[in-house]
């Protein structure tokens, strides 16, 4: 009898140990690199010379995710579209933006460099990429109350399990003849919170999911801001020269310097006439 | 006419394309492929329209400021024949030497017309005044300079994505100073009375 005890015993010991190890205490990473995109296998920094950068405005710009993200089998397709029109929008604002070209990400080959950058770019007719890429980091936890789930039905209840998910949703606009970067956008977020055993799965995920919208909101009003800056940035910056585009408009302005200097010469007349008078 | 209502009508001439609607404006700007197809009254509608409020503006105050000194200092009639005659000419200088300049508007050729045509003729009657008038023309090459080689003046009043005409500016200069060569200062006028075509149709 007592060896039919310590068997059972024994027995409900390793079910009971069994379900606290059911559970994955390591953390979930999915990211869509940049970096593994553009610079695969890079040994060394790569060598930019210093050159300046040929603008032709309306600058064609294509937005596409870069491949190799892995949201299971990669973001979802809803998502990534969604937040593709987003950033379109920011974009359109700008009359020095001429057509704004969506890029499925399948045409973009994993690990493809700037070489599939610019076979894309000419079969689209595009100058300046935006790609969008995402890095999500989830770190899952215990907490005391998790010496609950014993119990068997605390494993439902309590919540003795927390995650904590930091997203990094990033749009880096690049001019594809030159392989400069132009500018970069980041938009972050952070998300934690507590589940018990049985519903930690669901909970997480939807919580990853807010983390990204959380770091997509963050991101297109900084991405707005990049843009009025770069505007104001190839005005001024000698690294940057705007050039014409066949078929393109001009105006004729004198400006307000003009104004001045024709108020200077109408002065200068009007003191003479004066004089003469 | 006096000088400054010369001054006014020309500025006016921009105010009122510039409150006219879209439609009718794209009926007068400088449209290459328009004016090939043969609409030519674009080489001289399309320095009355502008791209913006800002653009019609200034263009329309500096057009009136410069107006005003040639007409004082030489005659409405110069005023007349050098906005005549010069709005065509720039606008086929421009059909020449920018080819891909599809779409034109603006003041600013003919203002640089008139301010180099008035410019000249001061610099001719009073030779005291050269100093500064020497000044403005330099000022005048710095910024044709500067909007020649891409570097976008903060001044400037054009939207986004509309690039400076410069070309246009450098006709305007050019063909101004040829003006004012070929001006009669008014004591020619009036030794030579007969040289006038004016004075020959006088019974």
């Amino acid at each position: 009898m007592k060896m039919l005890i310590a068997s059972v015993c024994a027995g409900l010991a390793l079910v009971l140990a069994g379900c606290a190890a059911w559970f994955p205490q390591q953390g979930v990473k999915q990211a869509g690199s940049i970096v593994d995109y553009l610079y695969p296998d890079a040994k060394e920094p790569p060598q930019l010379k210093p050159a300046v950068t040929y603008l032709r405005p309306p600058v064609r710009v294509g937005i596409a995710f870069v491949p190799g993200g892995g949201w299971g089998t990669g973001l979802p397709e809803a998502e990534q579209t969604k937040l593709l029109e987003r950033v379109r929008a920011a974009f359109r604002q700008y009359d020095f933006i001429g057509g704004i070209e969506v890029i499925p990400t399948q045409y973009l080959r994993e690990k493809g460099g700037f070489q599939n950058l610019e076979q894309v770019a000419r079969m689209f007719n595009v100058e300046v990429m935006a790609l969008l890429s995402y890095d999500q980091v989830q770190f899952n936890d215990s907490n005391a109350l998790s010496v609950l789930y014993w119990t068997i039905i605390g494993a439902y209840i309590i919540h003795g399990d927390q995650y904590d998910i930091q997203t990094m949703v990033d749009a880096s606009v690049f001019d594809v003849h030159s392989r400069k970067l132009l500018f970069r956008a980041p938009g972050t977020s952070q998300v934690k919170g507590s589940a018990s055993l049985a519903g930690f799965s669901e909970r997480a995920r939807t919580a990853r999911q807010a983390g990204y919208d959380q770091a997509v909101e963050n991101l297109i009003p900084r991405l707005q801001g990049e843009l009025g800056s770069f505007k104001e940035r190839i005005r001024n910056d000698a690294n940057f020269r705007v050039e014409n585009k066949p078929g393109y408009t001009g105006g004729g302005d004198v400006g307000w310097l003009g104004l001045l200097f024709a108020g200077v010469l109408a002065g200068i007349a009007a003191y003479w006439g004066r004089r003469r008078a | 006419m006096s000088a400054l209502r010369i001054a006014l009508l020309a500025a006016s001439v921009c105010g009122l394309f510039a409150v006219m609607p879209h439609a009718v404006t794209a009926w007068l700007v400088f449209d290459r492929d328009a004016i090939l197809a043969g609409q030519v009254w674009r080489l001289w509608t399309a320095h009355g329209v502008h791209f913006s409020w800002s653009h019609a503006t200034t263009d329309s105050l500096t057009l009136f400021a410069v107006v005003w000194v040639l007409a004082r200092h030489g005659s409405v009639r110069t005023v007349v024949w050098a906005l005549l005659a010069g709005a065509p000419l720039i606008a086929l200088g421009l059909l020449l030497a920018v080819p891909d300049m599809r779409v034109y508007a603006g003041a600013s050729g003919l203002v640089m017309l008139v301010a180099a045509t008035a410019g000249g003729r001061l610099w001719r009657d009073v030779p005291r005044l050269r100093g500064l008038l020497g000044l403005l023309a330099a000022a005048a090459v710095i910024r044709l300079a500067l909007d020649a080689s891409g570097v976008l003046s903060p001044f400037g009043t054009l939207p986004d994505g509309i690039r400076v005409a410069w070309q246009a500016h450098a006709l305007g200069l050019i063909l101004g100073g040829l003006f004012a060569v070929g001006m009669k200062r008014p004591d020619e006028r009036t030794a030579l009375p007969m040289a006038h075509p004016a004075a020959e149709s006088r019974p």
